[in-house]
């Protein structure tokens, strides 16, 4: 747990439990399994918490004394929050009438999933894409019907993007950018230098989180330190480990608590043998937008610059800007993975006349459906919808130049120097004369 | 010294103790899939969180992954015993003057690197074509690395429990988990030297050592350890490694299927499939792996059998790296009776003590007799009639 950008930008923060301190049950469900799940809890809250809807309802009623009675539109909002209220208070009729009003769930019951997970009422079981529209004729989400491979709207055929193809990359790539592969290949990103030094720099999720959180939790980052280990996430040694994070003894006392872990760049052995860098030490990278100062994690998962063009850099996503050391020879204060990347808009992402499904719904069972059921006389929907048309950070592949910036003033482990290594690869260490 | 007569190596060696009849009617026992394993740490957490969450534990992983060949935690653990020991030589007989047990107490900047070299593969950068593992003409890709879980062995031979002064260590007669009785412990760490796999481990907070427990209070209530039931990849199945072919019925019932538990047979049986990790080093280990098929036979050799010239046990074929490239081949090419005991891996929470595979189905019962699993080789697909939601999210 930490302060947070949005916590430290908010005039008040009001603090809840985690789902892992919720007594009451919660149900999920994901797009990738048929299944629905009820979940609660299992500990005991830590510090002074309250839910969601307990603290909905307290703002709430203290808003209201400003309100005269005879201009409230709600007589209480405990009443009207009654169901979110506190662990005594029994959610599952709430979850019941949720349950009753989707297409997938309303023959099952809020007992059965407390038994365990449910299969949700599909179309198939497992889940299989299309499949009405593949064995029984049902029309696809588009403005045919039919699965277009060939794009007729206005915006497409402006940008000539009316058939399917490869777009190089905006930015991360040697050859022409933005581009279908037949012009991109005779031309040159204009970034692009055959020089030493140049690298490919991207920024993929982490194997142990999805996004930043997580991101400052020890275990978390022990693991994900890979083989900085520890040490990584316990830059003072195991005792502040202990002290400032594992078992917090603080009451909540509102000092800064320093970062936990530091983030760091991954880079093939050669292509850091040639800047003269070991693992450990930080280099400076800079790109288009701006530059940042990391440790270099020496690694064979990289590709080296021996195997064409470039080398690649991979510098994990959802670091914390105040897990990167500070430049202290041309410092701007702004620091982080994502300081040389961009988020780019797609062109053909800005209209209005693509026909699709949205979110929620199902247009070709919509008329079939009870009207108790949410969803019922769901259409086709035209032009914007946040996670199918919204722009988002998916380019953030980057060509940069690094430099060594500072030596480190520790190293990491490295099983791969230990002098047995080769003779415990090639099977002969045991009895060896070694 | 009292002589042992120890299976996995063939032959009888030394063991501190007299050697106490261990093999009861019930002995803990897991089979892990190494080619299922992503390395996801999975089962290090849920380990974490039940067992070693506490002030002094900040260091202990019971149950860690580590990717073979760079990993290690403790760092190089393997290689500095395999370096000292001789061919043919055990832990127990290379013992120094005044020590029951050959080992090292690992140092603590050994044990910070729980996730070295994870997911680093071994191998140069390919720049011409990539080579393909083509087993019959005995080529293998030339990058390999694989991911190797790892966790107490809950050994028929313990080095911890041989090497403790104090007789704190015990196994349990119920079911052979090996424990440590915090409350005789005195803080010595010869288990913690002693152990080849480095699973006993010290707390600096309490001064006495702490030991993997089996989850001993789970397989008490019927259930499988917690590295086995949070597995998303389904790549364990525990059980009772000793009910053999003419043991009965479980709990008497009649209706439930006799003779071997799933997990004997795959690392008992004539099809045997799954291999002790480093039994060279002599304390019977018993987590049994299934290697991985794409990995170069000398590796494996080293890892995974007795790795002495003459071969004494009774493994399939004359040398050890026959042993494995065949238990390779029943990995990558299972047979149907295997294939249906793959299908119990993951398919339930409750310890499965046995199992028939008939024709395309498979089922397993509990200890009481109780069936816990009925279930198909494939799931059959459900289609359901008329208009109903898509598929899509």
């Amino acid at each position: 747990m930490h302060m947070t950008y949005s916590a430290r930008h908010a005039d008040i923060v009001l603090p809840v439990p985690s789902w892992l301190e919720c007594e009451y049950p919660d149900i999920t469900v994901g797009p990738e399994n048929p299944f629905i799940h009820m979940d609660h809890g299992v500990m005991d809250s830590l510090y002074d918490t309250k839910q969601d809807g307990e603290a909905i309802a307290l703002v709430a009623e203290k808003l209201d004394e400003k309100i005269p009675p005879e201009e409230r539109n709600v007589d209480s909002y405990r009443a009207y929050f009654d169901k979110f209220l506190d662990d005594d208070k029994d959610v599952r009729d709430y979850i019941q009438e949720t349950l009753d009003a989707g297409m997938t769930t309303r023959d099952i019951d809020v007992e059965d999933i407390e038994d365990g997970p449910e299969r949700l009422q599909l179309k198939t079981y497992p889940r299989i894409p299309f499949y009405s529209q593949i064995n029984e004729d049902r029309p696809f989400y588009t403005k045919t019907g039919r699965m277009e491979f060939h794009k007729e709207e206005d915006r497409f055929l402006e940008l000539g993007r009316d058939d399917l193809d490869h777009i190089e990359s905006p930015e991360g790539t040697p050859y022409g950018v933005n581009k279908k592969w037949d012009e991109a290949k005779d031309e040159e990103n204009p970034l692009y230098h055959d020089e030493e030094y140049q690298f490919y720099y991207n920024t993929p999720h982490p194997k142990y989180r999805t996004h930043s959180s997580w991101g400052m939790t020890d275990w978390n980052l022990i693991w994900s330190s890979r083989d900085f280990g520890s040490t990584n996430a316990d830059p003072e040694g195991t005792e502040r480990l202990v002290d400032d994070f594992s078992f917090p003894q603080g009451e909540g006392e509102t000092e800064e608590m320093p970062p936990l872990g530091e983030a760091f760049v991954e880079m093939h052995p050669e292509d850091a043998a040639n800047i003269d860098v070991e693992n450990g030490d930080y280099v400076r990278i800079t790109g288009k937008r701006g530059d940042l100062v990391v440790r270099v994690m020496v690694s064979e998962r990289q590709r080296p610059r021996s195997a064409g063009d470039m080398g690649q850099l991979t510098l994990w996503h959802g670091w914390w800007p105040q897990q990167f050391p500070d430049d202290e020879e041309q410092g701007d204060g702004v620091k982080g993975y994502n300081v040389t990347t961009n988020i780019w808009l797609d062109p053909a992402q800005e209209t209005d006349d693509l026909v699709h499904k949205s979110v929620f719904g199902d247009p070709n069972i919509s008329e079939h459906v009870e009207d108790d059921i949410v969803w019922q006389g769901a259409e086709l929907e035209h032009g914007y919808e946040e996670t199918v048309w919204a722009p988002t950070g998916t380019n953030r592949d980057d060509l940069v130049e690094v430099e060594k910036y500072e030596e480190a003033d520790w190293w990491p482990g490295d099983a791969r120097k230990d002098e047995l290594v080769q003779d415990y690869i090639g099977g002969s260490l045991q009895g060896g004369d070694s | 010294m009292p002589e042992t007569y120890n299976p996995q190596l063939g032959r009888e060696h030394s063991y501190p103790y007299e050697h106490q009849e261990e093999e009861r009617d019930w002995h803990w026992g897991m089979i892990i899939n190494i080619n299922r394993c992503i390395n996801c740490n999975t089962c290090s957490f849920a380990c974490k969180s039940t067992w070693t969450s506490g002030e002094g534990e900040e260091y202990m992983w019971w149950m860690n992954v580590e990717t073979e060949p760079y990993g290690g935690y403790p760092m190089g653990w393997d290689m500095r015993l395999l370096d000292d020991l001789e061919q043919d030589e055990t832990i127990f007989e290379a013992a120094e003057e005044g020590e029951r047990v050959k080992g090292y107490v690992a140092q603590k900047e050994e044990w910070e690197y729980p996730a070295l070299g994870d997911d680093q593969v071994h191998g140069e950068y390919p720049t011409g074509d990539v080579v393909e593992s083509d087993l019959e003409n005995d080529e293998y890709h030339d990058m390999w690395q694989f991911y190797l879980p790892r966790l107490c062995n809950h050994c028929k031979n313990p080095a911890c429990l041989a090497a403790c002064p104090r007789k704190a260590i015990y196994k349990r007669e119920e079911d052979g988990i090996v424990l440590l009785d915090q409350e005789r412990c005195r803080g010595y760490r010869k288990c913690v030297k002693s152990c080849p796999y480095h699973k006993p481990m010290y707390n600096p907070e309490t001064g006495v050592s702490e030991k993997p427990v089996g989850c001993f209070p789970r397989i008490e209530e019927g259930n499988v350890p917690r590295c086995v039931s949070s597995c998303i990849g389904k790549t364990r199945l525990h059980g009772n490694i000793n009910r053999g072919p003419d043991a009965g019925h479980p709990g008497g019932n009649a209706s439930a299927a006799a003779g071997r538990s799933p997990v004997n047979y795959l690392a008992k049986s004539d099809e045997k499939i799954a291999l002790p990790l480093y039994p060279q080093f002599g304390t019977r280990p018993q987590v049994f792996y299934m290697p991985p098929y794409h990995v170069p036979p000398e590796f494996l050799t080293q890892m995974f059998t007795p790795n002495t010239d003459e071969k004494r046990n009774d493994w399939p074929g004359d040398t050890f790296e026959e042993s494995i490239k065949i238990v390779q081949d029943r990995v990558r090419n299972p047979s149907h009776h295997t294939l249906g005991i793959l299908q119990l891996f993951g398919a339930t929470t409750r310890l499965i003590e046995t199992y028939t595979v008939k024709e395309h189905r498979v089922k397993g019962w509990d200890r009481k007799g109780n069936k816990v699993v009925d279930m198909p080789f494939e799931e059959e697909m459900e289609v359901r009639e008329g208009e109903m939601w898509t598929n899509q999210p």
